[in-house]
């Protein structure tokens, strides 16, 4: 049995057949035609029976102003409303045919039928009328909530660019400056290297031993090297760490004899010497990639993508500029080697950008966390089998606490950030910009997430896209 | 005379480079140790508690992996073996919060930020050294060269 219809609908029906079936009241536009003007007389209230209206307002003193949409109605709408009830008789915004419309109207002349158990007139139409004026108001409050929305989505968007064109610009300065360090270390190398020479060629290897000095030895097996070296040799300490970073070994010392150990104290100098260069090349060098890595973000805007764009690189390049973000967190990279990476047809920039923004939220998550022996795992591979077969899978994952399951679609959506207070600045785009990304390389982003293991990954297609 | 050590510690070797070449002029009456990251050091806090030889001072670089530098030194100036160790914290990265806790629970002595003006930092070392071994009541006269003048004049105007 069908539902008994509401007494809202009820009398919403009697209304409009009582009052608004008169054929003779009938009225017909055409689209585009203007039905009421801006302030135009009319004793008029009137029902859409087929059709759109599009009810707009102007600024009163331009002859052509802004026209602004009040609100839109279709079949069942009331419209003059206001200017009907109100008595004042006058329209309020100007009403246009949207499509071919059929109109029907009631004028001040009508009377009230059965007001005996209805009521009056305005009894009668208080329901629909208040009922009409509440959809317009929640029409216009979404309208105003979705243009906020918008407002904020651009001032971000904007706020991001800014920072690009920043960082881009303190990149460029900065690379200069570099530059000339580098170049200058270069020169006083040069010229040590002569002049060091003319000495003796003794003291120039020693100086390139320093030079091209780069074992990683702890801090501990060196002290207790140096200690014994200080017993055999009679070396003061710092002395006796030069002759353990020349020697390495108890036997590579010996093998130098005891006139070179006996002569460090001296020469021991020209080994520092030589290390302070490699430490400026290698600082040098650092900076410049650091500085490069910015540049590319910043870049922005000039994307242009490449064949033979190689997905390995692109991940050491993102390594590199969040150098000290990892600091405090173990990396374990699976990514392979160059070489054997293939290449895809990409933007650079794009690419460093996906795996930026997804490390950097890890880093985040794993330090607001605290999460002990923080871990992050990067893995390039080329998917062997299955729907997905031929495409560049890159894989990272963090051991930190986790995205909870009712988040797993909205951190991808603009706007939404963890990243509330503290240092830490969230502009809520990272994720959002990572998939419009991928989305436009016709790649796949998935994330699965438990405590403990948080693993984002990418799927870029590269046979398709390589050609 | 007694042996005193002092401690730098950071992860990076070029930056630790540095600031043990800012100290040399301090080589010749003191062993400075360097570390690169604040596990390394515990083992030698031990080796310096049980030969009997004496921690003046501590260099530590805050952000490292593993234990940062306000923890390391808050973990020495709780150590009853090292009552008296002087602290420095060397940074570039604190946060205001990290800074509070390193002065509120670690008990440094005094913060410098990288980059460091070499002088000052070796002056402060002296300085900071000097009221260890006045306070310890070491010989001083073994450290004369590298005392610091002013400290110990007011030792000797008050006592």
């Amino acid at each position: 049995m069908p539902a008994e219809p509401l007494p809202y609908q009820k009398n919403l029906e009697r209304i409009n057949r009582v009052y608004f079936s008169d054929p003779k009241r009938r009225l017909s536009f055409k689209r585009g035609e203007v039905i009421l003007r801006q302030n135009e007389a009319s004793k008029l209230l009137f029902l859409v029976v087929r059709g759109d209206v599009i009810a707009y307002q102007k600024d009163d003193d331009e002859a052509d102003g802004m026209r602004y949409e009040i609100f839109h109605a279709s079949v069942g709408s009331y419209i003059g409303i206001q200017s009907f009830f109100s008595q004042r008789y006058a329209v309020s915004s100007e009403i246009v045919a949207d499509t071919d419309v059929e109109l029907a109207y009631i004028d001040t002349d009508v009377a009230a039928v059965e007001p005996e158990i209805y009521g009056s007139l305005v009894e009668q139409f208080t329901p629909a009328m208040l009922h009409e004026l509440a959809v317009r108001n929640s029409r216009m409050f979404e309208r105003t909530v979705e243009k906020e929305a918008a407002l904020k989505r651009m001032h971000r968007a904007e706020m991001s660019a800014t920072l690009g064109q920043l960082a881009a610009g303190i990149a460029h300065e900065l690379n200069n400056a570099v530059g000339v360090l580098a170049r200058k270390t270069d020169f006083i190398l040069e010229f040590l290297e002569s002049a060091i020479a003319e000495r003796s060629d003794e003291l120039l290897d020693i100086f390139r031993r320093g030079l091209n000095y780069s074992a990683v030895t702890s801090s501990e097996d060196i002290r207790r090297l140096a200690r014994e070296f200080e017993a055999e040799y009679d070396l003061p300490p710092d002395i006796a760490k030069v002759l353990v970073r020349i020697a390495g070994t108890r036997e590579n010392a010996k093998a130098l004899g005891k006139k070179f150990i006996a002569g460090l104290e001296s020469s021991a100098r020209y080994w520092e010497l030589g290390h302070d260069l490699h430490d400026m090349r290698v600082a040098a060098k650092h900076a410049a990639s650091i500085v490069r890595s910015v540049k590319l973000l910043g870049g922005g805007g000039n994307i242009v993508r490449e064949a033979g764009t190689n997905v390995h690189e692109s991940l050491c390049e993102a390594i590199a500029l969040l150098k000290t973000h990892l600091r405090e967190v173990r990396l374990e990279a699976q990514i392979g080697e160059a070489q054997d990476c293939p290449t895809i047809c990409a933007d650079m920039t794009e690419l460093v950008q996906i795996w930026v923004n997804i490390t950097k939220n890890a880093c985040d998550a794993l330090k607001l966390a605290q999460t002990p022996d923080p871990l992050i795992k990067m893995r390039l591979q080329v998917v062997p089998t299955g729907t997905l077969r031929g495409f560049i899978a890159v894989t990272i994952t963090d051991n930190g606490p986790g995205v909870p399951e009712s988040l797993h679609q909205k951190i991808f959506q603009p706007d939404f950030t963890t990243k509330k207070n503290g240092l830490q600045f969230g502009l809520g785009l990272g994720l959002a910009i990572v998939r419009r990304i991928v989305d436009s390389y016709e790649g796949e982003i998935s994330l699965e997430s438990v405590p403990g293991k948080t693993s984002f990954c990418i799927h870029l297609p590269y046979s398709k896209t390589n050609t | 005379m007694e042996k005193i050590n002092i401690i730098c510690v950071d992860d990076q070797a070029e930056v630790l480079d540095s600031v043990l070449r800012d100290l040399r002029p301090l080589a010749k009456f003191f062993r400075i140790e360097e570390c690169e990251s604040a596990a390394a050091v515990q083992t030698l806090l031990d080796e310096i508690a049980d030969s009997g030889d004496q921690l003046g001072l501590v260099i530590s670089d805050h952000v490292m992996p593993g234990k940062n530098g306000v923890d390391l030194l808050g973990d020495i100036s709780k150590d009853e073996r090292f009552a008296g160790t002087r602290k420095i914290l060397l940074t570039g990265q604190a946060t205001h919060a990290d800074t509070i806790r390193a002065v509120n629970e670690a008990h440094i002595d005094s913060y410098f930020e990288k980059p460091w003006k070499p002088h000052e930092l070796l002056a402060q070392a002296k300085h900071l050294l000097t009221l260890f071994i006045l306070e310890k009541g070491i010989a001083h006269e073994d450290f004369m060269p590298i005392l610091d003048q002013s400290v110990l004049l007011e030792k000797l105007r008050h006592g």
